[in-house]
């Protein structure tokens, strides 16, 4: 996941937008409510108030109307309603006879009319108490009986405007709107301030994953909050230091590891030289100096039973069975001297080596089992410590073979893999025994310890591992591009 | 999750406050003629001011009552008071009653306008005048009122005015020396004299005994200093164009209402003991009084 989309993700496109949205819909829901109760409240408020005035205002109306509906007095009627429309927001105002005709009102072109409404109607006969009547959008209608003596002698009947209280509510509506943007534009800020302060840390979080995703390691997190979030900046920080710490450490012990086995592979490296030095001195002396001195035995031999020949002599067959030793003994010189440092591995190469090698096996195996070299493409001379490398393990390997596996048929294969060549050897036999199964498993084992040793030498390594149906292969990957001085100073050779 | 939630949840809540409330629409409507026809005849019925149209409502409503429920469905009397003199003579002299109640003065001017005498209150020993004044007012003699401002309901007010008017003229008084104030009615003019506003008020015996009855405080403060001697008592006149048959069940429930307990209870609330039949020759004391007072303070109409 990139750096950009994990911040988008946990940051911009979660925390922040959570926080900013939850607050401002809280504040919303809550200013919505607080509004909306406190709204109805005044409205209730405000009404009940305007239903009590209107209320008391037609009873006013009945009290000081009552004289002049007595007397008949439509003139003084007309004062007093005209009197009590004056101010308060009075709509209209009427007085009106108990059957509904109209003795006075606001209006006087209403005066002489009858109220011809269901809801007038119904209010002029209904109880004869002062009542709200009507509660219409723009007005209160009230209704007060007009008595005396018991009697009903007429109606007032008051309007009020709604529209001042209206007005009001709707003033109390907006400022109450206004006031929860404004809280949702507080809020909104707060928690973007507050989101703002979480990210940044969160930010600098991330930059220390990225760090530590990128392998740096040297550049702790800066903490900026002594928060939740600052104290796990903090814990990353420990956490870093820690494993700044634990990679310096184990770089230190790969590096001395490293170094320990560079030298011990330059020990085995030495040691695999000197025993091949010691081998190749060893057959030198051998072919040089035993050889030279059978040779002159030999000749010595020779000539002494060219001397006696015809003479008859007794010693002619000493003479003639010594030469014969002399000569076993060359020939076994020889052999021991080409075991110890085979000529043809160091005049014609690693090919005609084991050529020569299988040669020399087959006296002793027969035709029990087939020996198949495939070189294909292998072609050229390779440092010499390499070549005797791969010698050495083809010569173990076939030994082996031809000791413990019981093989029909074995097969060599020699592959140049840029840089390294692969030796592989494949047997039909029976195959590996576990390490723990006698003398021969430790014998094959101490053999296939010298093979790895031989090849680490020259930073080589060396499988063997039984093949499926049957038999075992083992593998040798021996580099030939040795960067050592030595396997420059080897390849030179060739 | 949790914000789409919260998210729907405020605005189905948004959207229930702003939902405006159902719309409500009324304005009362008008009619040339009423939804049911009233067909039955009514007759107005007044009495002159004796007293606030309130009053005078409490006390002769009943009377209205029992007459119409004598009448049942043939025709019904409605009760019309009148605020001041003024304006019940105003009214009888344009003939707006069927039935009035006029003093005796107005009773006589009524005949001019097409009303006849069919009756009237009784106990004629009550219908005499009477100066009240307050009881610190050391009033020894009528004299003593002389230049003093005097209340009086009206200046048609029989017992009220003319007659305690006419009393102070023959115990001393000429017109001029007092200063006359017309307040109104029977109660504004005690009510001038218990605020001070007035040295002493014209009235007659049913205002204010029916104001001792409701404010027993005000004996505490005023007295009846002087009573006129008696004369004719209100009468009971009805419009030319009434039929016969209707006077007639209107002056028998009248004439009968002493005979029961309950019309006694009426009649007691008017402080009168029943009322009687009479006829214009009756109120000749009335005229005679009259020819006296006009003499003295001048013709009336």
């Amino acid at each position: 996941m990139s750096v950009r989309s994990s911040r988008r993700l946990i940051g911009e496109a979660g925390i922040r937008r959570n926080l900013v949205l939850g607050v401002a819909i809280v504040h919303l829901m809550l200013m919505t409510v607080f509004v909306f109760d406190l709204v109805e409240r005044q409205k209730a408020f405000l009404l009940e108030e305007l239903d009590r005035r209107t209320l008391h205002h037609a009873h006013v109306l009945a009290v000081s109307s009552s004289p002049w509906v007595l007397s008949d007095d439509l003139v003084g009627m007309e004062e007093v309603v005209e009197g009590s429309a004056r101010g308060s927001g009075v709509r209209h105002a009427m007085i009106v006879d108990p059957g509904g005709r109209i003795l006075a009102h606001t209006d006087r072109a209403r005066i002489g009319l009858y109220l011809a409404d269901p809801t007038s109607s119904s209010a002029i006969t209904g109880d004869r108490t002062a009542r709200v009547y009507q509660r219409s959008d723009a007005a209160i209608h009230a209704i007060a009986p007009i008595a005396a003596a018991d009697s009903l002698i007429g109606w007032a009947i008051l309007a009020v405007d709604k529209s001042a209280t209206n007005a009001y509510l709707a003033y109390a509506t907006r400022t109450g709107i206004l006031y929860t943007l404004a809280a949702i534009a507080i809020g909104t800020v707060f928690a973007l301030l507050l989101s703002r302060s979480i990210l940044r840390q969160l930010r600098l979080l991330l930059r220390g994953v990225d760090n530590l995703q990128r392998d740096v390691l040297d550049q702790p997190v800066k903490v900026v909050s002594r928060d939740e979030v600052g104290r796990v900046a903090e814990a990353f920080n420990r956490a870093l230091a820690s494993l700044a710490e634990g990679r310096r450490r184990l770089t230190s012990e790969i590096v001395e590891r490293k170094r320990a086995e560079d030298a011990l592979r330059t020990l085995s490296r030495r040691q695999v030289s000197v025993i091949e030095d010691e081998r190749k001195r060893i057959a030198r002396d051998l072919h040089d100096e035993l050889g030279q001195a059978l040779s002159g035995m030999q000749f010595c031999l020779t000539t002494m039973r060219s001397t006696m020949q015809g003479l008859d002599n007794p010693l002619d067959g000493a003479c003639a069975k010594m030469a014969s030793e002399v000569e076993r003994m060359g020939v076994s010189i020889h052999r021991i001297a080409n075991d110890l440092r085979p000529a043809t591995l160091d005049h014609l190469g690693l090919l005609p080596a084991i050529q020569a090698f299988i040669a020399d096996q087959k006296p002793l195996i027969g035709d029990s089992l087939a020996i198949s070299v495939d070189s294909a493409g292998f072609n050229r001379r390779l440092p010499a410590e390499v070549e005797m490398v791969a010698y050495r393990i083809v010569q173990e390997g076939l030994s082996n073979v031809i000791k413990h596996a019981s093989a029909s048929s074995v097969g060599i294969l020699l592959t140049v893999n840029h840089p390294q060549l692969i030796v592989t050897i494949r047997d039909d036999g029976v195959g590996i025994p576990s390490r723990t199964s006698g003398g021969q498993a430790v014998e094959r084992g101490i053999g296939l310890l010298g093979m790895e040793e031989r090849a680490a030498s020259i930073g080589g390594k060396v499988e063997v591992k039984p093949r499926r149906g049957g038999g075992t292969t083992l593998r040798a990957e021996l580099p030939y591009a040795l960067e050592t001085p030595h396997a420059e100073t080897a390849g030179s050779h060739s | 999750m949790g914000i789409r939630l919260l998210a729907t949840l405020a605005m189905l809540l948004v959207l229930g406050a702003l939902l405006p409330p159902q719309a409500v629409a009324y304005e009362p409507s008008y009619a040339e003629a009423p939804a049911v026809p009233d067909d039955q005849v009514e007759y107005l019925f007044a009495v002159h001011p004796l007293h606030n149209p309130r009053r005078m409502y409490e006390v002769y409503q009943p009377l209205v009552q029992r007459i119409n429920a004598a009448a049942g469905p043939e025709f019904r009397v409605k009760l019309e008071t009148s605020r001041d003199y003024a304006s019940f003579e105003q009214k009888l002299g344009r003939r707006k009653f069927h039935f009035a109640v006029p003093n005796p003065y107005q009773t006589l001017d009524s005949e001019r306008n097409g009303y006849r005498i069919i009756g009237k209150m009784g106990n004629d020993s009550r219908f005499r005048g009477i100066i009240i004044a307050r009881r610190d007012n050391a009033l020894a003699s009528v004299m003593d009122l002389k230049g003093a401002a005097i209340s009086f309901p009206a200046p048609t007010a029989l017992a009220a005015t003319m007659m305690p008017r006419l009393f102070l003229y023959r115990h001393g008084l000429a017109p001029g020396d007092i200063n006359a104030r017309y307040v109104g009615s029977q109660d504004s003019a005690i009510m001038n004299v218990l605020l001070g506003k007035t040295a002493a008020a014209g009235t007659w015996p049913p205002p204010w005994e029916a104001l001792r009855r409701r404010r027993p405080e005000v004996e505490k403060e005023l007295v009846v200093k002087w009573e006129t001697e008696p004369l004719v008592n209100n009468g009971l006149v009805v419009r030319s164009d009434v039929p016969d048959q209707h006077v007639a069940l209107v002056k028998s429930v009248l004439l009968a209402l002493h005979d029961e307990a309950d019309g006694r209870a009426i009649l007691e609330a008017m402080e009168i003991g029943r009322f009687e039949t009479a006829d214009t020759a009756t109120f000749d004391p009335v005229r005679q009084f009259l020819r006296e007072y006009e003499a003295v303070f001048g013709r009336m109409r």
